[in-house]
């Protein structure tokens, strides 16, 4: 295993105003060629930890590296090597300014000369014409505007891209030309990315590694048919459960029946396993003690006291 | 671009006009607001005086639209300096937010804390009646207002995906605010001057009326009105013609500054 | 019997820039206590669709032609105030955000309890009753306490639950979804789209549901109505259609959706190009200048309804499940 370009280590991250951690104790490593995906319930603190990552946000505890070496949110180098596509392909857009001025400003910014050429050939590879690059973000349609955040986000060869929910505005049909357009950019750059999404689907299908998150911590990692396909944390099989399944032959009974609960549990308060409050297979450990992130099996890592097994169960 | 409706078309021509006539025939030909003529004493209108004389027998079209010169100057005047320093101390504590955030919203409130009009009024009794001082009474009140619009609007467009998406690029704070911000700020604050220039010219009316703003010697809508009011009963033009030429102004200022706004929302923010 | 007939309608949009056409000679049939899933790309119609079936479209900006009956009775000829006799009545929408459905102060309880009392002989206290009622039945904990919380008190999936309480307050024959879940996540989804099937079951409600996700729509629909740039592309049972896909646009959009089940990384088949301008739409197959399959025919005659087995119809000259030569 070759080690990570870019990670968080144990990080932190609190938004103040008496919430607990948006973030708490979570670690992502990023390897050169890699798509991690991260998945998880809204509101479970996935956007937070790429915020984290880009410098976005301050953190509270933990750092970031850099080929091993700690860098800080504002560092000139995590600037040139980490860059980010938004989910709204128009909202990450000037409004007041054409895609081909914003695919050119990292190079402005740096100083680089011939740049209109350079942001041209960057738009052209991404598949959005020179007529299109003139125009404003609300003037294209929502693919050809993210495209052109892919343009902007790789002109400078950056080393990691980190996605969050690049494709969940848009429909199926231009979804898929952007996956292709992402998985060419590992294999072909060897870019080590990190990429948020709601859809299991679409993480099942692009990603090399699986991350499942759960109130603010990573509570199953592996690789990604793994956890698609043999999950092992209770709240993973949940989520898998729920996906509804375009394959109407299989028809699968839910593995796990979360309990309905009275009210609203705010699972990061809870003193033990953050999922105990509605996971049917908790004992008193579970509601006491904390879960550790072990790895069950290699490169499979589950946070829970007793993963599920289909068998068992 | 959109049709402008009839209220729209009719509000640019005044302004037009009376920035035509106010400020650019000045530079032709010379206006005689000072000669005084027993004969045009209140007199109604006639080929030579248009809008006939004044108390003095002066001319009360000439000294209209002399007044116009002053109270437009002191309206745009005021309401750009309060802008120029406002909107910068309103845009540095929406982005930076924190500390600086504290102070600048601290001065902002203390002023506030204070009713515009009693402010402008305690100001210019202080000050003494002279056009410097009554932009100063206009100023002061109306810098707060730009720097909490200023603020507000900067917190809500720096918070969208652009300004992060500028931020992970590795843009310059300095750059961000100047390329980012400032451009999709600038609408609404533009709007909303235009509308103050109104207000600006209607707080230098109540200043000269009570005779603390622009000194009688020199002509402005409300040192007319103040010098008309006397003579109310015998010829209510004396006070009618500048009150006009204020309620037209005003009211097209506004008018223009609503279109302005709303046509913006369309295509701005999307 | 049927509960909506939907025969021949068009609806068009005027505006500076042209014509725009969103529905486009498009018949649907729905029989009680029956589930139609709408699906296709933004932009083909899905919501006009919807919205004027439900009465919801306005004449003045918007040409309509065609027949909408409902239980019946036609909607497009009725006057505004006969469609609001029977909106909540008859017919119900629930939208795609229920903050916007849903009155930002008024408590939750409330709200529901007005929209029972549409019906003139419920009293005051029995619409109460009947609302924590409702709220037990969408499935929310401790329906009394929370009847007198607030919209924004409560989280995505609660909303959408009130807001299909409200719905069904007025005890409709026909409840049109306009993408119910998107805004919430799946597993919040899959609660929701469980309490739509049991409103079908045991009240016999029939159900429109707008959706882009096919996994939604073959899970939890009878019948499937496939919409490309405003015409019906495919129809047919949900199980025919999905087992089938006939118009190539069909099993296009099938082949781009990505499985979550993927042993190995599969990327989905992305369909080339975009979807098409209305203001100046392609004479034949609206779908030709992205199909592989496309002959000189697509290009310039439209294709047709064809049936293919039981009520299974496709639109398409060179039918099959391919996506890619
Ligand atoms: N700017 C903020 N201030 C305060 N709290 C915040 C802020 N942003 C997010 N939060 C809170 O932090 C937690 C994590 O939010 P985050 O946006 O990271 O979730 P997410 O997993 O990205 O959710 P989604 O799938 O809905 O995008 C949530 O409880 C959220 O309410
Ligand atoms: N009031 C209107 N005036 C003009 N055009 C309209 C109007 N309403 C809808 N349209 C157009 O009609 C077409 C169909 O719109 P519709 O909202 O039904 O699409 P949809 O299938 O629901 O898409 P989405 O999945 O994005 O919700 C679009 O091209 C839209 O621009
Ligand atoms: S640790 Fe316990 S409560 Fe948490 S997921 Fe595992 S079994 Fe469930
Ligand atoms: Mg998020
Ligand atoms: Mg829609």
């Amino acid at each position: 295993m070759t080690d990570p370009v870019f990670t968080l280590e144990n990080g932190y991250v609190r938004y103040g105003g008496g919430h607990p951690d948006a973030v708490s104790g979570v670690t992502v490593r990023l390897h050169k060629g890699e798509i991690l995906g991260l998945v998880g319930e809204s509101g479970c603190g996935k956007s937070t930890t790429a915020r984290a990552m880009l410098g976005l946000v301050p953190l509270n505890e933990g750092h970031l590296t850099l080929h091993g070496a700690p860098v800080g949110p504002n560092d000139k180098r995590l600037r040139a090597s980490v860059q980010a596509i938004f989910q709204n392909p128009a909202a990450s857009f000037n409004p007041k300014r054409s895609l081909l001025d914003s695919v050119a400003e990292p190079l402005r910014v740096r100083g680089i000369k011939d740049r209109r050429r350079r942001a041209l050939e960057e738009l052209d590879r991404v598949g959005v014409t020179e007529a299109m690059a003139g125009r404003r973000p609300y003037e294209v349609s929502g693919g050809q505007a993210q495209r052109a955040a892919i343009a902007r986000a790789t002109i400078l060869r950056p080393e990691v891209l980190v996605c969050d929910e690049p494709v969940s505005a848009l429909d199926v049909s231009i979804q898929a030309q952007i996956l292709e357009l992402l998985a060419e950019l590992r294999t072909e750059q060897g870019l080590a990315m990190l990429f948020i999404s709601h859809d299991l689907g679409v993480v099942a299908s692009l990603c090399d590694r699986t991350a499942v998150m759960y109130a603010g911590k990573v509570v199953e990692q592996g690789a990604a048919p793994d956890i698609a396909n043999r999950p092992r944390h209770p709240y993973s099989v949940a989520l898998q459960d729920a996906v509804p399944s375009l394959d109407l032959a299989d028809d699968h009974v839910p593995r796990v029946r979360t309990r309905a609960v009275t009210d609203d549990v705010d699972g990061r308060t809870l003193p033990g396993c953050r999922f105990s409050a509605l996971c049917p297979f908790a004992t008193d450990e579970c509601a006491t003690t904390p879960p550790p992130l072990d790895e069950l099996s290699p490169r499979h890592e589950v946070a829970c006291h007793h993963p599920f097994a289909p068998l068992h169960h | 671009m959109r049709r402008l409706k009839v209220v729209d078309s009719l509000s640019l021509t005044w302004l037009g006009v009376l920035f035509l006539a106010a400020v650019i025939l000045p530079l032709v030909i010379a206006f005689d607001t000072e000669t005084m003529s027993s004969a045009q004493r209140l007199a109604g209108p006639s080929a030579d005086y248009w809008l006939g004389g004044d108390n003095y027998g002066r001319d009360l079209l000439a000294r209209a639209l002399a007044g116009a010169r002053v109270s437009l100057g002191i309206g745009f005047g005021s309401v750009a300096i309060a802008a120029l320093i406002g909107v910068p101390l309103g845009m540095l504590a929406g982005y930076l937010r924190g500390a600086v955030d504290a102070v600048i919203s601290f001065v902002v409130d203390v002023v506030l804390a204070f009713p515009g009009l009693v402010l402008a009024l305690a100001l210019a009794s202080f000050l003494g009646a002279s056009i410097q001082n009554v932009m100063i009474a206009i100023i002061v009140p109306m810098t707060p207002v730009f720097a909490r619009l200023a603020k507000a609007q900067t917190m809500a467009v720096s918070g969208r995906e652009y300004v992060e998406a500028s931020q992970v690029i590795g843009t310059p704070t300095r750059s961000i605010v100047w390329r980012d911000v400032l451009p999709n700020i600038l609408p609404p604050i533009l709007a909303y001057a235009m509308v103050n220039v109104g207000t600006a010219i209607l707080i230098e009316g109540g200043l000269s009326f009570l005779g603390m703003g622009v000194p009688p010697d020199q002509p402005s809508w409300g040192s007319m009105i103040n010098q008309g009011r006397v003579f109310i009963s015998e010829d209510p033009r004396l006070v009618a013609v500048p009150s006009v030429f204020m309620l037209l102004t005003i009211l097209g200022l506004n008018l223009l500054g609503d279109r302005f706004l709303s046509g913006n929302d369309k295509a701005g923010v999307r | 019997m049927t509960l909506l007939s939907i025969r021949d309608l068009v609806v068009e949009f005027p505006t500076p820039a042209g014509v725009v056409r969103a529905v486009d000679h498009v018949s649907l049939e729905l029989g009680f206590g029956e589930r139609l899933g709408v699906v296709g790309e933004s932009g083909s119609g899905k919501s006009v669709l919807a919205r004027t079936a439900m009465g919801l479209t306005r004449k003045g900006p918007a040409r309509i032609s065609g027949e909408v009956v409902i239980d019946g009775r036609s909607i497009l000829g009725l006057s505004e105030r006969g469609r609001r006799a029977l909106w909540g009545r008859e017919v119900a929408m629930v939208f795609q955000d229920p903050l916007s459905a849903l009155h930002p102060i008024t408590p939750i309880g409330a709200q529901i309890a007005e929209a029972v009392r549409r019906d003139p002989s419920v009293k005051k206290e029995q619409a109460a009753k009947r609302a924590v009622e409702l709220l037990e039945i969408v499935g929310i904990p401790q329906a009394a306490r929370r009847a007198k919380s607030r919209a924004h008190e409560l989280s995505g999936g609660m909303r959408q639950r009130v807001a299909i309480a409200m719905a069904v307050a007025g005890r409709p024959k026909l409840l049109f979804a306009d993408e119910p879940t998107t805004a919430l996540d799946v597993t919040v989804q899959a609660r929701i789209l469980d309490l739509f099937d049991e409103l079908c079951r045991e009240f016999g409600i029939g159900i429109v549901m707008v959706s882009h996700d096919l996994g939604v729509v073959g899970r939890h629909t009878d019948h499937v109505a496939v919409m490309y740039a405003g015409r019906i592309a495919e129809r047919g049972p949900v199980k025919a259609v999905f087992a089938r896909p006939s118009m190539r646009y069909t099993s296009a959009l099938m082949a781009a959706i990505p499985s979550h089940r993927a042993e190995r990384q599969t990327l989905p088949k992305p369909i080339p190009g975009s979807p098409p301008n209305l203001l100046a739409p392609p004479p034949g197959c609206r779908f030709a200048p992205r199909c592989a399959f496309a002959t000189d025919r697509c290009g310039t005659e439209q294709p047709t309804l064809t049936e293919l087995s039981g009520g299974h119809e496709y639109a398409c000259w060179h039918p099959g499940q391919e996506a890619v030569r």
